[in-house]
């Protein structure tokens, strides 16, 4: 499956919403253990606002080794490809590492006024 | 029928002292009546650019209860009626490739893409095409999380600043939502009062923090710093009874006012915008 996200959703990119859509079609095809290759080319500006539904959703749903190699990205930029990593690696960490979601969650101990 | 009032305000430059100023001029335009008021600017010799869009902030916000605010053109001094215009808070023709206009937006979608694109790259011709992604990824994270977060179902209002002098490019968005610290807080299940606002700015722009329970998002704004702080940039947040210098040295402090919402200023080095007109260097 190949995903074309300019031609889905124009040269920039930042509804939630359609992050969901497309992660609910990604999930979709990974359940079929398709290849799901996301195309970049012509896209401006995309957000993690998009990104983390679509991406970031799936560690949650499917092993993380099973999503880092079937969910790649093509012809992003630098700043593009920073983001798309930032948001798997953040996910992989969130949803695999029990340890990492209860210290986000518990960092209330820190902010606390002493 | 009611008289007409006046509510004024003072010069607001982009610091501490300046943005306190805002705290009471919004009081002021809460207390009056529906109807037609004036905004008295004799005293202000400059209005920095989160001034400006604080300003449209509360006048779109008085606007919903029938209070209707105009500034009184003749209480500006020229440089400010110039600042004012071009800023598109005073109608006219005057523009300034350095000055991106304000905008207001109720709510994301792809209306403020084209705005980007739209204010942002065509109006500063002279970025680099990194520096037009960069910018772009900049605002539209902001954006994005403002409206998410801010608790304003007035959502956000936007513009920028080029500085020729310094060669700095000023990104400024502003909510008057309820604030960073309060919005931790609830996350938290907590009252604001038990935390400190300027450690809760520096949290929201963590990587994986995010208001939103039991997810893994959070990473727009810790992406916006890594980026600002590549490109030896700066950014300041005001937020409720805090304020934070996120990107660089980490400072924070709590303020003894409280701004009623938020306002972030990005500044981005190194960019070059080719000025229209000598008015525009300064």
């Amino acid at each position: 499956m190949k995903v074309d996200l300019c031609g889905r959703y124009g040269d920039h990119i930042m509804s939630g919403s359609d992050g969901e859509a497309l992660g609910g079609e990604i999930a979709a095809a990974l359940q079929r253990a398709e290849t799901v290759a996301i195309d970049f080319s012509g896209v401006k500006s995309i957000l993690s606002a998009f990104l983390n539904p679509a991406v970031g959703s799936l560690y949650a749903r499917f092993p993380a080794d099973m999503v880092d190699r079937l969910v790649t990205a093509i012809d992003a930029t630098d700043l593009q490809r920073s983001s798309f990593d930032a948001v798997r690696e953040s996910a992989r960490e969130y949803h695999n590492d029990p340890r990492v979601r209860l210290a986000r969650e518990s960092a209330i101990q820190d902010l606390l006024v002493s | 029928m009611k008289a007409m009032a006046s509510v004024s305000l003072g010069r607001v430059d982009m610091d501490e002292w300046g943005l306190a100023k805002l705290a009471p001029f919004k009081s002021a335009v809460d207390a009056l009546e529906p109807g037609f008021h004036r905004i008295d600017l004799t005293e202000a010799t400059f209005l920095c650019p989160a001034a400006c869009a604080f300003l449209v902030a509360v006048q779109k916000e008085a606007q919903r209860r029938g209070v209707l605010l105009q500034i009184d053109r003749s209480t500006c001094s020229e440089a400010l009626d110039r600042h004012l215009e071009v800023s598109s808070l005073l109608p006219g023709k005057r523009t300034s490739r350095t000055t991106i206009p304000i905008e207001h937006f109720r709510h994301e979608g792809p209306e403020v893409g084209h705005y980007l694109s739209r204010s942002w790259v065509s109006q500063l011709r002279g970025l680099s095409i990194a520096a037009t992604e960069y910018v772009l990824f900049a605002v539209g994270e902001i954006f994005v999380n403002a409206f998410q977060h801010s608790g304003s179902s007035l959502g956000v209002v936007s513009c920028g600043q080029y500085y020729g002098k310094s060669n700095e490019l000023h990104l400024t968005v502003v909510d008057i939502g309820v604030g960073i610290p309060a919005t931790v807080a609830v996350f938290y299940g907590r009252r604001e009062e038990e935390l400190d606002g300027g450690k809760a700015i520096h949290w929201a722009f963590q990587a994986g923090h995010t208001s939103v329970p039991a997810t893994s998002r959070g990473h727009g704004l810790a992406i916006l710093s890594r980026f600002i702080e590549r490109n030896d940039g700066a950014l300041k947040v005001y937020s409720g009874r805090a304020y934070a210098q996120v990107i660089g040295t980490p400072l924070h402090r709590q303020l003894t006012w409280r701004f009623p919402g938020t306002a972030l200023d990005i500044i981005i080095r190194g960019v070059r915008v080719v000025p229209r007109s000598k008015e525009d260097l300064f």
